[in-house]
Parts: structure tokens; sequence; C-alpha cells
């Protein structure tokens, strides 16, 4: 298992190299250029003061160039640099949003995990009835909303209309310490990311359960006189399980992206609301910080993945 | 069974919602809490490029001369100033038992060295460029400095004596090339009223008083700036009294809060800032002056004023802000709308309108792209209504929405037609930069390639004089010719708004727009 675990971390560092490579020289093609990074002050310098501004800090290289000197630092000092807005370190930047957009993918998670998994045993078991319909269209119609349209429309319904939830960001202003306010303030953005993620989730789980609802073992149970709810949450939905374990590795790049969406309609301040600005302020290195964390993150969820599956069935072995 | 489990969950979730319902926060009533729309960049104001940052600094870091009522300049670290006859060589005296927030002292040493970083090109200070006509600094002693000029400078004591002074003790030993980097931009120490206690990214900065503040102790202690992105929320919280000022809103916000707040009180001034079509005269057609002023003409900006605005901007008349009262010139030629003699003008001129309905002229077809920068939906509603007002009089526009870098980039070089823009935020009339002909772009800011003799004499004139009574004269001129001549079609102003609760005592009658707002905010009370 060690040496499966190494062998793939090994091989996600080229994974890694083609995704920071392509994503410098998608914002050195940019249009704009680098002035933007100049904010407010770049309207009251001249073009030759912006030019100068501009080489000192070797924004006029070639956009390879500068993503060879920003590998350099991060393979020789380990550091994702300084930003070019305000000149903090990348990675303190990163770290101090972090925890936002992992409360918001964590809660998120967890919400679509404990509706999902029963109302997909429940459609399966049903399975072809009024229950199994509506829930299967309604998953449908949830997966094919895009989730920044589905965030403005709660927003007007529960925020704007009826006044329920806050608009926007994380905390009530002077209650950044109270626990109920910051969750008040993640029904929201929960709630989109849940629904938009809920439809895989549901029609993962109800196609396993049906997959096992039909297998020996369970018919052996129903023959052995256990009640339906005893076969169902001690035989079906622990083998019906597994695939939902490698779903949770695999969704992990469109949650981190919904997250992202979700941070800058609700205005979260998290790793997406940084990454969003910071592209629009021509910040290469926290978007270039943001997306290697990013891409750690996702290899590393789908890393996670598979060695938990290895670990909950025992047939599965990694030479 | 299976009711009480129910009943019980449900009361579980009504305690939780009810608990979650947000409250007014009990605050210390020492403390003003102030909301911003975004955060600071950074307190190093080498490398300040947004308002919350200049802000920010300003309440950490004292200059030389402030800032005082009507824009009038005040000795602050500086005492005095006196300069030879000649205005080339300038000595400033400094105040005696100043210290720094940390306790260290005060002295020429921090001037110099802050002058030093200042010009340095190492350094990367973006606006470098403005004193170059300073040419050394030197101490006369541990609290004199001497100023040399390559030449007279009018701008000197507003533009040079208000730069911030940063402590020598703390940066002087880092390279000039590493101060961008320096964690001195997260963690001022100065010699302002205030000290930074704690800043939050994204969310707030909290300052108190500075012990060791050389004018005495400021009459609030404590202020909270918290950073609140959604402009209904800001909207609420000054409805709900969790927070106690609001400046710089938006027209939207200055109109919900005077409805729905009317306990509130208000600030609302013209601001320092002139909106306006810049025109690339080196265009066919547009480098016509006539066309230019029956543009003017055909351009109904009462109708923007009225509707996009909500009658809160005045019409512009020239590049000197109506706010900069001593300056401003309204005895300049003005274009009520008036659509009939935009097409006159144009029809004596031999414009002819074509099947299409667009005029031309020796080939020359009044066709043109108007570039507007996102990320501002009124500005794009304004160039649509420019581009309606225009199309009736037989010129075709389109409107180009450009992301902010490159708006600049391609404003800046000349390629470009029209370009919507704004352009001011300082408290002197002198435009060298953008109306002389010798700083056409890339060399300056004349970003419309703009000549005229008579308007180059009186921004040289008006920079080498010192005496405002004698400089006005030169700036009436430069307003007179650019109005007739239009380098740029001139839009509106705008104003400065801000709200705050009857607890706050603020000195109205002299209150300054924009950031200058804060200027006395020293004397700032909150009774409550």
């Amino acid at each position: 298992m060690i040496a499966y675990a190494a062998r793939r971390i090994l091989g996600s560092i080229p994974l890694l190299l083609v995704i920071t490579i392509i994503s410098y020289a998608l914002m050195g093609l940019s249009p704009g250029g680098p002035a933007a990074i100049l904010g407010q002050s770049a309207r009251g310098m001249t073009p030759i003061q912006r030019e100068h501004l501009i080489a000192l800090l070797g924004l006029n290289r070639p956009w390879y160039v500068q993503y060879f000197y920003w590998l350099q630092n991060l393979v020789l000092h380990g550091s994702l640099g300084y930003s070019y807005v305000d000149s903090r370190p990348v990675i303190a930047k990163i770290l101090g949003k972090l925890p936002v957009t992992l409360e918001l993918i964590g809660l998120s998670t967890l919400l679509t995990l404990a509706i999902a998994i029963p109302t997909g045993v429940y459609a399966a078991v049903k399975r072809g009835r009024a229950f199994d319909e509506i829930v299967t269209t309604l998953a449908f119609v949830a997966y094919g909303m895009p989730v920044f349209w589905l965030g403005i429309l709660l927003i007007d319904v529960f925020a704007v209309h009826l006044r329920w939830f806050p608009l926007s960001g994380i905390s009530s202003l002077g209650q950044s310490h109270n626990l109920l306010d910051r969750l008040d303030h993640l029904v929201l953005p929960v709630v989109t990311l849940s629904t938009v993620s809920f439809a895989s989730w549901m029609r993962y789980q109800r196609s396993a359960t049906i997959e096992v609802l039909g297998a020996p073992f369970v018919r052996t149970a129903h023959a052995k006189g256990l009640t339906n709810w005893t076969v169902i949450v001690k035989h079906t939905l622990r083998n019906a399980l597994l695939p939902t374990i490698t779903l949770l590795g695999l969704s992990l790049p469109s949650l981190i992206g919904g997250a992202y969406f979700i941070e800058y309609v609700f205005s979260l301040p998290g790793m997406g609301y940084l990454g969003v600005t910071s592209v629009f302020a021509r910040d290469y290195p926290t978007v270039m910080g943001i997306t290697l964390i990013s891409a750690v993150l996702v290899v590393a969820g789908n890393l996670l993945a598979d060695i938990a599956y290895a670990a909950v069935d025992p047939r599965i072995r990694y030479d | 069974m299976k009711h009480t489990a129910i009943a019980a969950m449900l009361l579980v979730c009504v305690s939780l919602s009810a608990c979650a319902i947000p409250s007014v926060a009990r605050r210390d009533p020492g403390t003003l809490v102030v909301l911003e729309a975004g955060d600071a960049n950074t307190m190093n104001p080498l490398f300040a490029n947004n308002e919350p940052s200049f802000l920010y600094y300003g309440l950490v870091l004292d200059s030389l001369a402030n800032v005082g009522p009507n824009f009038t300049m005040i000795p602050w670290l500086a005492t005095s100033w006196t300069s030879t006859p000649d205005r080339l060589h300038w000595t400033v005296q400094l105040r005696h038992g100043v210290r720094w927030s940390d306790g260290a002292p005060f002295t020429s040493k921090d001037v110099v060295w802050t002058w030093h970083a200042m010009l340095d090109p190492k350094t990367g200070y973006p606006y470098a460029g403005q004193f170059n006509y300073i040419k050394n600094v030197r101490a006369l002693g541990p609290y004199a400095v001497q100023f040399d000029l390559s030449h007279t400078n009018a701008l000197f004591v507003s533009g040079a004596l208000d730069s911030p002074i940063l402590p020598y003790h703390i940066l002087g030993k880092t390279p000039d090339a590493q101060l961008r980097t320096s964690p001195f931009g997260q963690h001022p120490i100065g010699t302002g009223p205030y000290m930074l206690e704690r800043w939050n990214h994204d969310a707030e900065a909290i300052f108190v008083a500075n012990p060791h503040w050389w004018h005495g102790p400021v009459k609030i202690k404590r202020l909270e700036f918290r950073v609140v992105l959604d402009p209904n929320a800001r909207d609420q919280a000054m409805e709900n009294g969790s927070a106690d000022l609001y400046d710089s809103m938006g027209s939207n916000d200055y109109v919900t809060l005077r409805k729905q707040a009317p306990q509130l009180r208000f600030v609302h001034l013209p601001d320092l800032y002139t909106w306006f079509i810049m025109v690339n005269l080196r265009t066919p057609g547009l480098r016509n002056e006539r066309v230019r002023q029956a543009m003017m003409y055909g351009w109904d900006r009462q109708a923007v004023i009225s509707g996009l605005l909500h009658k809160d901007a005045i019409e512009a008349t020239g590049i000197v802000p109506v706010a900069l009262h001593y300056w401003y010139d309204p005895n300049v030629r003005h274009y009520a709308y008036d659509p009939a003699k935009a097409r006159a003008l144009l029809d004596a001129d031999g414009w002819r309108v074509g099947r299409d309905g667009i005029r031309s002229k020796d080939g020359v077809r009044l066709d043109y792209t108007l570039l507007a920068s996102t990320g501002s939906h009124t500005i794009i509603d304004v160039c649509q209504e420019f581009q309606s007002d225009m199309r009736a009089l037989g010129i075709r526009i389109h409107v180009k929405e450009l992301d902010y870098a490159t708006f600049i980039a391609d404003s800046s070089d000349l390629h470009y037609q029209l370009a919507f823009t704004g352009w001011g935020g300082v408290t002197d009339p002198d435009e060298f930069t953008f109306f002389d002909s010798s700083q056409i772009v890339p060399i300056g800011n004349n970003e419309t390639a703009y000549s005229n003799p008579t308007v180059d004499h009186d921004l040289q004139m008006g920079l080498r004089t010192i005496t405002p009574a004698k400089r006005r004269p030169y700036y009436n001129q430069m307003q007179a010719i650019t109005a007739r001549q239009l380098p740029v079609l001139w839009g509106y102003y705008t104003y400065f708004r801000a709200a705050y609760v009857p607890a706050l005592h603020i000195d109205r009658q002299a209150a300054l727009p924009d950031l200058y707002f804060w200027y006395d905010v020293w004397n700032w009370r909150l009774d409550r």
C-alpha cells in the first residue's frame, strides 16, 4: 500500500507541472497585461512609469520565463512568492482563506451525503414507483442548474424577499466569533452547493443499491427471515456504500470548482473568492498558488479515495 | 415515541434558528464602527494602490504638511517652511518632541530616508515621476531639512510636503528593492493619531489611539473598519445601528438610506472627480472641433444625471472639478442639450447623412468605438445613453466593454477612438501632464494628443507661479480654451456621500470630500 501511494504521489508531479504550465500560459496570454496589478495608481502614472514598474517586477518578460522563475522559487525555496497586489506572502494569503473554503466544502459534503444516501437507497428499494420517479426528476433538474444561477435565485428568494437568511458574507457585523451566526451565513451557500451535487450522489447510491439488492447474499438474508430494515441497513447499505467512497474523491474537482463560484456569488472570503479577485487583478503569484493548492487537493482526494476503497473492501489490493 | 422524537427534533431546530438570527452586536460605546466596501492592500504608502489603503495609512502615518479646511495646507510634522526667492531651495523646520508609536524619536533622518526611498527607481514607487523636480533632500540638523528643486513647482507644498513620512529606524536597513515585501505594510509604525491594533484581511482593521501622538489625545479612542462587500448589507448595518459611519457610498445607497434611515446624518459634497469621454484627436472626423462640439450639444447629459445618477451629479464644464471652488471657473462655454443645434453644426460643416443614417464627409464616416471599463454598470449605462443620443445625430457609436487592465493599456497608447473615464482626486488645478503637448503618451498622461500653445503656456506658468491669486488667471484661461476646443467631451462631476449616526460629531461645515473627509478625524467626537 505504501509503495502504491508513493508511486501515485510521484506520478502526480508531472500532472501538477502540466496544470501549472497551462495556468501560467493562460494568464500570460490573456489580454490587458499586468497593468491591472497597479490598481488605482495605474491611472495616475504615465505609460513610461508603468513600464518601469512592470519591468521592476519582471512582468515584461515572456510568460514562460516568468513561469521558470516562479517554479525555481517554488522548488528551491518552497515559496509561492509574494502577491503583486499587497506584497504579502502568497501562502499566508491562501492559508488565511482556506478555512472558509474547507468549511463550505465540508458542510456541503456532509449535507449532501446525509440526504443523498438515504434518498438513493429508498429510491432503489421503491424502484419504478412514484417516489423514485419524482426524486430522479428533481435530481436531474438540480444537476442541470448552473451553480451561480441557483445561488442568485436562492439569495433573491430567501435573503432579499423572505429575509430568512443573510445576503452575503461569512458573519454579521461584530459577530465574527459567533458560531450560530456563521452557520446562519453558510446555510444558503451550503444548500446551493449541496443541491447541485445531490443529483450525482443520489443516482450513484441508487444504482449501487439496486445492484446489491439483486445479490445472492441479500436473498439469503431475506430467506433467513430478517426484517426489511435489517437487510437494507446491515447487508445492503454496507456494500452499496463502496462506490460512494470512490465518488467522494472523484467529486472533489467539481466541489472545489463549485465552491469558487459560490464564494464569489455569496461574497464569502474563501480561497475561491481570493482566486477570482486575483484573476481580475492579474495577481499571478496568488492565482498560481491557488491553482497549485487546488490541484494538490484534488490529486490528494483521488489518492485518499483509492486508499479508502482498499481499506473498506478487503477484496481490493494495490501491489 | 415516534412523534415525541419528531417534536424534540423540531424544538431543537427552532431553538437553533432563533439563536442564529443575527442580532445587533453589543459594542463598546467608545468605538467608532466604519463600513468599508473593500479592504486595503497595504499600509505602506510607497505601494498602496487602492482607496482603503490610502485611508488606513493616513490614520497611522503623518506628513510634514496636512490638508486643512478648504484644502489649505497647514503645518503638521513640520512647523514651518520657507524658500529662497527663486523658490528652488526650501527649508522645512520639523516639530520637536514627536515620537513614533513605538516610542522612538522622529527626526530629520526619517524625512531624508523617506524621500531617498521614494525617489530611488529601485523602490518602484508608482508616483516617483511626479517628484522629478526634487533634486536632493538633506538634513540641516536633527530638526531641519532642505529640499533642492531643479525648477520652481507650485505643487511642492500640496504635493511633496503632503507625503507621509516613514520610520528610518524600522525600514532604514531594508534595501530599497525589498521594501515592497517588507512586513511594514502589514504592521506599520507611525507618528499619526492612530496605531494599528489588528488586521484580518477582508474582514476588519482595528485602530487604537496612539498614546505618543504629538497633537495630544484623540477624542475617539478606537476605530473599527469592517469590510462588508454587499451594498445591501451595508445599508442594513447603517439602518439597524450596527455601524456608525459609511463614507464614499454610491448614489444608490445614499438614496436608499435617506429614505429608510431618516435618523442618520449625511455629508453630501461635490467630490474631486470629473467624468468624461476622452477623444483620440488623431482620429479622422473626431479631430474636427465642430464635430466634437456637435457631439456635446447632442449628448443629453441632464437625462443621464436624472435617470442614471439619481439626480446626484452636476454637468461638467472642464477638468477642474466644482469641488475646488477657488479654481473652478463657471464662466466657460456650456453645452446645454440642443440636438437641433448639433445637427446644424454638422450640416454646416458638410457632414451628410448617408442611406444607413450615418454621416460622412470626404470618405470619413462618423462611426466610432467607445471603450468602457467593465465593473461599473453605471458607466456602461451612461455609454449606452451616449450611443443612443449620437445615433439621433447620425453618428454611430459601438460601445466596447473591456476589463480594467485592457482598458488602461488601450486608452493610454492612443489605440482608441473614444473612451469613457474619470480623472481627479487631487486638490490642485494643475493638469500639466494631462493637457500639455509635451506630455502626449507615453511620456505623460496626455492621452488625447491635445496640443495648444496657449494652454501649454498656461499650464507651465501655473506650475511656476506660487501665489494662488496669480495662478488663477492661467487656469481660468486653460478651462475656457478646453471648454471650447473639447479635447474631451465633458460628462459630469460626482458627489461624495457619507452617512453617520447622530452620536458622531463631525464638523459638517468644514467637511471635505473623498479621502480628505478624514483629515480631521482626530477632532471627531462620539457621544453615547
